[in-house]
């Protein structure tokens, strides 16, 4: 029987890191001091101005350094991804920390079940201060208590977050690494491996803790990436995700949800308040608190984070406001105008 | 990327608690056939709470709003359930034939590949659809 440490024996982590002189210690810290430790840890410094690689290097990682710029985290993760010579593979985020045992409950399904080719764990932002941080702290206690662990029991989880995720190295290689095509290569990858008959696991027990952005203008830039991420990838996955019923139809309504809820939230509403001179119709922003409030409270419930919870869920109406405006410009960007972003900003 | 955070006309809420209330069915179907499996009776048996409580938020939410608005009981709570599963339904449908229309052969696993610089030029062309 395969344990635990086998498997971590097995295990190369990649942190792909440019400017992470913040947080990268943390990371590899948090890496090299879990329950089953793996066997090397690499940060790829992207050229980094700050010192990135000397403070990843004192906290204990090997360091790879690029001649120049990569271009994007994919760029920076597949010239580690070139070195790796275990049969499992790990990326996380530079300013992303795990819980001690996260990896080991990360490596589990991987272990047990070889048709599994990849999983990923549950995401809660490590601070949670300003607006944004809220919103998105109460977006991922949502998304990782109630959408994704019923995407997993249908076998789909939607996207191997990138922020922390294991791999079977051979079926990563097989899928051509992480692309740079599309702006949310983790979800191109996910995507890649369902169209190759791969499954994908959420383990939501496998706790990481990202820094999520603090400011507009930082949240902007990731949003913006995000949105024009999802629809490169539902342009270029679409004829493979035709083929698999549940994807094709969470994806669909995701995206008709996104367009037609977009256009009403930022255009529709706003106008009839104009035109009938009453501010009713902005209550559509709030109707469904209720509904979002149950798995929510039952998420931090659990996390024993209630009065967290109830002082961010306001955040997470404003946050999901400009959500929808990131959503129509990467539409008419994309689509309309055929104008694909191809810039990699991360925007710290 | 968390589509949660995205705005939404409640269709997709919707079919997540379809889906969520679908899963205790199945597995209790399952354990009674000699198939089940305890933990995952139990996961089903959360979720499907957990949409109950969705559901029972929802129809809250409606009596308030009827309340607070007025207006003929019945037709109000009819069209709130019946139209969000029409739509549902019918996107289903839609992207269904979709499918079939397009029925592509079936792909084979992935060689291990090694991507070329060619085949990336490719794919960007596939993506801005020239």
């Amino acid at each position: 029987m395969t344990t635990a440490r086998d498997l971590a024996s097995g295990l190369t982590v990649i942190i792909p890191a440019y400017d992470e002189a913040a947080s990268v210690a943390d990371t590899v810290r948090s890496v090299l001091t879990q329950t089953t430790p793996p066997a090397r840890v690499i940060v790829v410094d992207d050229c980094s101005t700050d010192g990135t690689g000397d403070l990843a290097r004192a906290a204990g990682a090997e360091v790879l350094r690029p001649a120049q710029n990569t271009g994007s985290k994919a760029g920076a993760q597949n010239l580690a991804l070139a070195q790796v010579d275990t049969p499992y593979c790990m990326a996380i985020d530079a300013d992303t920390t795990l819980a001690p045992d996260a990896i080991e409950l990360l490596l589990a399904p991987l272990g047990e079940d070889p048709g599994v080719a990849a999983a990923c764990g549950y995401v809660v932002p490590r601070h949670v201060g300003s607006v944004w941080e809220r919103g998105r702290y109460v977006e991922y206690l949502l998304s990782f208590t109630f959408y994704k662990p019923t995407q997993d029991w249908y076998g789909h989880p939607l996207i191997a977050s990138g922020c922390f995720s294991a791999y079977r190295t051979d079926r990563l290689r097989a899928a051509g690494g992480w692309s740079e095509r599309t702006r949310a290569e983790d979800m191109d990858l996910t995507w890649s491996l369902y169209e190759a008959e791969h499954a994908v696991r959420f383990v939501p027990g496998a706790l990481c803790y990202p820094i999520e952005p603090h400011d507009l203008d930082f949240l902007g830039k990731q949003l913006k990436r995000w949105s024009h991420g999802f629809v490169q990838n539902v342009r270029l996955h679409w004829g493979g995700l035709l083929r698999l019923p549940f994807l094709r139809t969470v994806v669909g309504v995701a995206l008709f949800d996104a367009v037609v809820a977009s256009l009403v939230y930022l255009l529709l509403l706003p106008l009839l308040a104009v035109l009938w001179g009453t501010p009713l119709p902005l209550l559509v922003y709030l109707i469904d608190v209720p509904a979002v409030l149950v798995p929510v409270l039952v998420a931090a419930h659990r996390r024993r984070e209630i009065g967290r919870a109830l002082l961010s869920l306001p955040c997470f109406f404003v946050l999901r406001v400009v959500n929808g405006f990131y959503v129509l410009e990467a539409l008419w960007t994309e689509v309309v105008l055929r104008r694909p972003l191809l810039v990699y900003e991360k925007g710290h | 990327m968390g589509t949660a955070g995205l705005p939404g006309t409640g269709l997709g809420g919707l079919f997540y608690i379809l889906l969520a209330l679908w899963m205790p069915v199945r597995e209790l179907y399952l354990t009674a056939r000699g198939r089940g499996d305890r933990a995952r009776l139990r996961f089903a048996m959360g979720q499907g709470l957990m949409a109950l409580g969705i559901v029972a938020a929802v129809v809250l939410t409606v009596l308030v709003a009827r309340a607070v608005a007025g207006g003929d009981r019945y037709a109000v709570g009819s069209v709130w359930l019946l139209l969000p599963l029409a739509l549902l339904a019918a996107l289903a449908s839609v992207l269904a034939l979709w499918a079939r229309l397009r029925r592509e052969p079936p792909r084979h696993r992935a060689e291990p590949a090694q991507t070329t610089d060619a085949a990336e030029e490719r794919r960007r062309r596939e993506l801005v659809g020239a």
